[in-house]
């Protein structure tokens, strides 16, 4: 029957499949491979060999262990590189006379203009950066003791088709004796080249001088040597700046558009093809692109059919938006100022700073090749990284960019971290709060050192503080003022030491005429100078600093209290007696009152705790003007250190509670008449405000309306339950 | 004629299945036999059969069985590596596309063994020990992909980590050779000992046109910034590193120049110092250096990231050492931005039926000039909320939320009704709070938007006798909690709480009905590592008999639940992130010897 021979061959099959599978599985695992996988190739991991063990070693021990280069010195070894790797790679290393800057920090980074010639236009952003260098503390006017060399010469604009062109600079630098093939030298630059191809080209040769250039291509930039920096316009401020745009941490981040693109529309040279493509994810509702075709003379020679509909568009929604017209590498900053998130696809631009500012942790940067990701890729950022995105910009903004000064400053701080590498800033010093310009690494270049990062290191301030009494009367009996601060304050279980800064006419007095105390007690000179009071003395080895006037009248449980608070709070000033500014509109200036009000924005430092850095950055980072205005008028130095804290942190200071009100009693017998009783003393803070927030550029000082009371401040409960009793008594 | 034959062919074959029913059964049974055995077999045989002839045809094998390859003299040679590479113009990024993962696929070819016309190998050693430990660790990881049509990273299996043992020219003829070469276009070669003599260069010698390299010992000269990946130099028997980059932290960069100061540079390092550069080249040691394998991933997660770098690891996720991250904080709203009055805050007040007390809650709240809007989260869903005029007339808007279920965390949920910055949460039965108290709380948090600014201050202690936290909610001198009963905090925190709560949290709370006041307070100060701030002396909230601890607090098993809580989320959380001060905010001249008129905020009551 035909149906049993079926039967049989079916039968025979399955034996047949059942005996390749029980002796034959290798063939019939290759079998199914091959049918699940397509592809001719056979793959597979890297294989486990047997004889992996025996494999050799990829290279000897002695060959590991002699370095190559060892036959001949580094510095001969640089020779011969430099030799090979012309101007066109330079490095620090090559390029760069590290003798010039041979004396330690500060003093050994000194920056020298060029006097400018009589009939040289210098453009309004030249003049602004050249005001910048000759005002920072690095300016010296002798070119015996510089360190970089500045041209006087405005190379800013480098457009041949522009009207500040300088010629003949070729000529001219090489006439300057100190020129030296560009060694040591900065030049700035913000345009170069021309349309169609903006080559980056100066028009003359730089040699072996670093460029500071606003929109470097990466190729041409020469790592850890040239430093790029934003563009900025003329209009740009000199010093201070706007704050960023964003005010408020709105939740959900989200804007009603996620994606924007506003510019040209280049028809032909570079970046036509990315710019052309852009309309492909315009989608008219949350990702627009609006562009013009209008660019040059000759742009309707090219024109295509969106051009015209693109055009009217862009008009309408430009004029309602943009004033002026910006070019696209400006458009990043007026993001970056206005909290947008820039989506950068620019290959080959250099970043303003990249050496020290991480861009991916501010901007979404991706590849201009693939531009049709961009929307998925944008929309699969999440809440908390726009949130943060937002904030870095800002951070960065008011860090580095909102004026020409920060600018300046922080491509020369860039270079002289090169100079100093063994003490210099980390990326981290850089990238975070207050940034890179506000942490000078000659005071430390260890995070946990500083007041702004205990919370980013996971660490907490030290549990002890230095108190420093500023002295200026004689001692003449025990019952001064000052014999009782002493006690007071050296029975604080926090106190480490006491240091008293002489600042009286008279000598010091002998060790024994002060009382006996539980904390080591230093007197150093002061030389009588106001300023002495904030000088980082090295005797000060803790973190909080208690800074006291002789007649302070305080508690132990007010100074406890008090350090307590500041140990929540060790980047601002908490201090006792409040003050406040405000803007008087009648003589369009700052006004200053002592009166009490219902907010503040000063406390005196007479009596408050704060981080002993600001006594370094009131020393070092503070203009000597500044300084010299303050020993000069014997007045003023608590609220230059109130302007220079609170331009630090943007935060006001904090007051605490305290049992009577400062210096209100009658002033006991043996002390000078008080200062502040003189009208003439209080014109002069009026005055200091006003040169302070001059030099700052804006005002720093912030409002606070509260005060820190202990918990059970002057409650209606019993006195037993309280910790800080003392500080109710009347 | 044909539909005829078709038929035809049909016919004979459908009639006799329909004739005989115990053919179908007999079909039935052989299947089901078959089917049985087929299946012990694989039951028996399946897995192994796997693992062995994986191991017999993977493992079970030598190098030596690697294909021999010749190579003719006359093989073209790439072109030297072009020193202007950079991702952007030497790179093919089409490869990796776009990836939800953001993770880059690499292929490592197959073994080959290079032979030259003559049959001399073009290697001494040919594939080393540490390149095939590379290999593996690379293979084994997430990165790898068999499918070469899919990578964006291709790996020659060809081992040039030391120069002196490769012959050049056919080492690079070799390299062209690859299936997929296409100029070196992402390509990704190792090499630790570059350069011999007489010219000793500092990057390898081997043309290898746009291929990328991970090398040792680069120059900054030779090394193409973003493009290669400078990696140390492995020494298989010491623990002897070069530093690849300089990390600040963990070493300190001299100057030539200053050579001669070295020793007073070194000694002026403080001690604390030195001992953490110390903690942090450890760790860089163990994280990046210590083993092929960690040198290997390293490299590939570098190229990652400038492949996708809106992904790419920060600075800290790189250069911190577990200790450090577990114990840092970085606030997620770190700018110190004070916002401004004008959006005021939205108050949102959870309420089951106590409708009453609602209405005075609501009554009071709207007497505060910044406040916004209300938002009343109607929590019972077994009654309406009351018709609509029967509620206060107030001069802001008032929005109802109706709730699908009776949860605690419906007062945290971010409601798209919450428009401001600030959200005020409040129970209905929190009547005795004063306009002032609220908006100078309001003030207050203005200064403070990433901490909580609230009312009711409560206490964590360590009870010693049980070994375990304990909860205290006395009038103490200290405040770690403010209680969301009446407290002001960002509305991110919401956020956070409905989206981001650690462990089973969210879910613990609403089966347990309680705490969440105290977990809001575990999640903000876990993440800005900051303690709360309560606002002004009051102390009561409900009825000026009550004491501190009244309505449900009174309660002892309450207090032990709340107790529980602690312990449970500190568990939860694997720390104690609750910060203890003892302060207190009031309004700067708070009982002062000042006519109460002038003041901004007079009516802060006592208790």
């Amino acid at each position: 029957m035909q149906a049993r021979k079926k039967y049989v061959l079916l039968g025979l099959c399955a034996c047949c499949w059942l005996v390749l599978f029980y002796w034959g599985g290798g063939v019939q695992l290759r079998l199914l491979r091959l049918l699940t996988r397509h592809r001719g190739d056979v793959m597979r991991p890297w294989p486990n060999w047997t004889d992996r063990a025996f494999l050799p070693r990829y290279a000897h021990l002695d060959e590991l262990q002699t370095d190559p280069g060892m036959a001949e010195s580094p510095r001969q070894r640089r020779q011969a590189w430099s030799a090979i790797y012309k101007d066109s790679r330079c490095r620090m290393e090559t390029c760069f006379d590290f003798s010039r800057c041979r004396r330690r920090g500060r003093e050994g980074f000194r920056v020298y203009i060029y006097p400018s010639e009589k009939n040289d236009r210098v453009s309004e952003s030249y003049r602004k950066i050249l005001a910048s260098i000759a005002e920072s503390r690095y300016y010296t006017s002798d070119p015996r003791e510089a360190c970089l060399f500045v041209l006087g010469i405005d190379t800013l604009d480098r457009d041949q088709l522009s009207g500040q062109f300088v010629p003949n600079v070729d000529e001219r630098i090489r006439g300057y004796p100190l020129w030296n093939d560009g060694r040591n030298h900065l030049i700035f630059n913000l345009y170069s080249g021309t349309w169609p191809n903006y080559t980056e080209d100066l028009g003359f040769n730089i040699g072996q001088a670093i460029l500071a250039k606003a929109s470097l291509n990466t190729e041409h930039f020469r790592p850890g040597f040239d430093v790029s920096i934003p563009l900025f316009s003329k209009d740009h401020p000199q010093k201070g700046g706007e704050r960023g745009w964003l005010v408020r941490n709105t939740v959900p981040p989200r804007r009603k558009y996620l994606l924007m693109f506003k510019g040209k529309r280049y028809l032909t040279g570079i970046g036509s093809d990315t710019r052309n493509a852009l309309h492909h994810i315009h989608n008219g509702k949350d990702i627009v692109s609006l562009t013009t075709c209008r660019h040059g003379k000759d742009w309707e020679k090219h024109k295509d059919a969106r051009c015209d509909h693109d055009n009217l568009e862009y008009e309408r929604i430009h004029k309602k938006w943009w004033k002026g017209s910006l070019n696209s590498y400006f458009c990043v900053y007026v993001c970056v100022q206005a909290a947008c998130i820039p989506v950068l696809l620019s290959n080959g631009w250099e970043l303003p700073f990249s050496d020290v500012i991480q861009w991916n942790q501010a901007v979404i940067e991706g590849d201009e090749r693939l531009l049709l990701q961009v929307p998925s890729t944008v929309r699969a950022v999440g809440n908390e990284r726009v949130l943060a995105l937002r904030q870095r910009t800002q951070m960065l903004w008011e860090a580095y960019f909102s004026s020409v000064d920060k600018i300046v400053l922080t491509t020369l701080e860039i270079i002289k971290d090169r100079v100093f590498s063994h003490i210099s800033r980390n990326k981290y010093m850089w990238n975070y709060l207050p940034g890179g310009l506000l942490v000078l690494p000659e005071y430390s270049t260890h995070l946990a050192h500083f007041p702004f990062y205990y919370l980013g290191l996971g660490v907490t301030p030290g549990q002890e503080f230095t108190a420093v009494i500023h002295a200026v009367s004689p001692l003449v009996s025990q019952s001064q003022p000052i014999m009782k601060l002493l006690q007071v304050v050296s029975k604080s279980k926090y106190c480490s030491q006491i240091i008293i800064l002489w600042n009286s006419e008279k000598p010091p007095p002998s060790r024994s005429k002060w009382p006996p105390m539980p904390v080591p007690l230093t007197v150093t000179d002061g030389r009588r100078k106001t300023t002495s009071r904030f000088l980082p003395h090295v005797a000060i080895e803790t973190e909080a600093v208690l800074s006291l006037d002789e007649d302070t009248v305080l508690l132990t449980s007010e100074v406890n209290f008090a350090f307590l608070v500041w140990r929540s709070f060790p980047e601002r000033i908490v201090g006792y007696p409040p003050r406040s500014h405000f803007w008087d509109p009648l003589k369009r200036a700052w006004g200053y009152t002592s009166k009490w009000t219902n907010d503040y924005s000063i406390v005196l430092t007479g009596a408050a705790f704060y981080h002993r850095y600001y006594h370094y950055l009131f020393t070092h980072y503070l203009p000597q003007s500044l300084r010299t205005l303050v020993d000069r008028t014997s007045n003023c130095e608590d609220i230059l250190m109130n302007f220079l804290v609170s331009a630090v942190t943007h935060q006001p200071p904090i007051k605490v509670a305290q049992r009577k009100q400062y210096k209100e009693l009658p002033s006991p017998q043996g002390t000078k008449s008080v200062p502040w009783a003189n009208p003439e003393h209080f014109n002069q803070r009026q005055e200091c405000i006003n040169t302070f927030a001059n030099w700052f550029g804006y005002m720093p000082l912030v409002h606070s309306q509260f005060r820190l009371d202990p918990v059970l401040f002057k409650d209606q409960v019993s006195v037993l339950r309280k910790k800080y009793k003392d500080l109710e008594r009347a | 004629m044909y539909t005829s034959g078709k038929y035809s062919s049909r016919g004979p074959a459908l009639i006799p299945r329909m004739k005989t029913k115990h053919r179908i059964y007999y079909i039935t049974l052989f299947s089901v036999v078959l089917l049985g055995l087929i299946a012990t077999g694989m039951f028996q045989f399946w897995p192994h059969s796997i693992e062995s002839t994986a191991d017999w045809t993977l493992d079970k094998r030598s190098v030596h069985d690697a294909p021999l390859i010749r190579l003719p003299v006359s093989s073209p040679i790439p072109e030297r590596g072009d020193l202007s590479c950079r991702m952007h113009t030497c790179f093919d990024v089409y490869r990796c596309g776009y990836n939800p993962k953001n993770r880059i696929k690499v292929y490592i070819y197959p073994l080959q063994r290079f032979v030259d016309e003559l049959g001399v190998p073009i290697s001494s050693t040919g594939l080393s020990r540490e390149y095939n430990d590379l290999l593996s660790a690379i293979s084994d990881s997430d990165f790898y992909t068999d499918d070469v049509t899919r990578a964006c990273l291709f790996i020659p299996s060809i081992d040039v980590l030391n120069q002196n043992s490769l012959r050049i020219r056919e080492t690079a003829q070799a390299l062209a050779m690859l299936p997929r070469w296409d100029k070196g276009m992402n390509h990704l070669l190792f090499n630790m000992l570059p350069g011999g003599p007489p010219d000793y260069n500092t990057a390898l010698d081997v043309p290898r046109d746009r291929a990328l390299l991970a090398g040792g010992g680069f120059s900054t000269w030779t090394y193409r910034q973003g493009y290669d990946v400078s990696i140390p130099v492995y020494s298989p028997l010491s623990a002897d590193v070069d530093l690849p980059e300089r990390q600040p932290g963990a070493s300190v960069v001299i100057p030539e120049e200053k050579l001669s100061e070295m020793y007073t540079i070194l000694k002026s390092i403080p001690h604390r110092q030195v001992e953490e550069m110390q903690r942090q080249a450890r760790w860089f040691w163990e994280a990046y250096f210590s083993s092929m394998k960690a040198i290997g991933l390293t490299t590939l997660q570098i190229i990652n990231d400038r492949i996708y770098p809106y992904a790419a690891r920060t600075y800290e996720q790189w250069n911190n050492p577990p200790v450090v991250k577990w114990s840092s904080v970085n606030s997620p709203l770190f700018l110190p931005l004070i916002p401004p009055r004008a959006p005021g805050f939205t108050a949102v007040v959870l309420t089951y039926d106590r409708v009453e007390s609602l209405f005075r809650v609501i009554t009071e709240i709207s007497k505060v000039p910044s406040l916004a809007k209300l938002l009343v989260v109607w929590n019972n869903q077994n009654k309406s909320p009351p018709e609509e005029t029967l509620w206060p007339k107030i001069s802001v808007p008032l929005k109802v939320v109706r709730t699908k279920e009776n949860k605690l965390s419906n007062r945290f949920f971010p409601y798209d009704e919450i428009e401001t910055e600030a959200v005020l949460a409040i129970d209905d039965d929190i009547i005795m709070l004063t306009s002032d108290e609220l908006q100078f709380g309001y003030e207050v948090w203005r200064e403070f938007p990433d901490r909580l600014v609230g009312y009711p201050g409560r206490l964590h202690l360590w009870d010693h006798e049980m070994g375990k936290w304990k909860y205290e909610s006395e009038w103490t001198n200290e405040v770690s909690m403010v209680l969301t009963g009446a407290a002001f905090y960002h509305k991110y925190f919401n956020y956070l709480y409905t989206y981001k709560m650690p462990g089973d949290i969210k879910n613990w709370v609403d089966a347990h009905m309680n705490c969440e006041d105290i977990a809001m307070n575990f999640l903000v100060a876990n993440i800005t590592g900051k303690a709360p701030i309560k606002v002004t002396p009051r102390k009561k909230f409900k009825c000026p008999e009550c004491t501190a601890i009244d309505g449900l607090s009174l309660d002892q098993t309450h207090m032990v639940e709340r107790s529980e809580c602690i312990n449970k989320f500190a568990s939860v959380f694997g720390t104690m992130p609750l910060k203890v001060v003892e302060h207190r905010a009031d309004p700067v001249l708070y009982k002062d010897d000042f006519p109460e008129k002038l003041k901004s905020f007079p009516n802060i009551g006592s208790l």
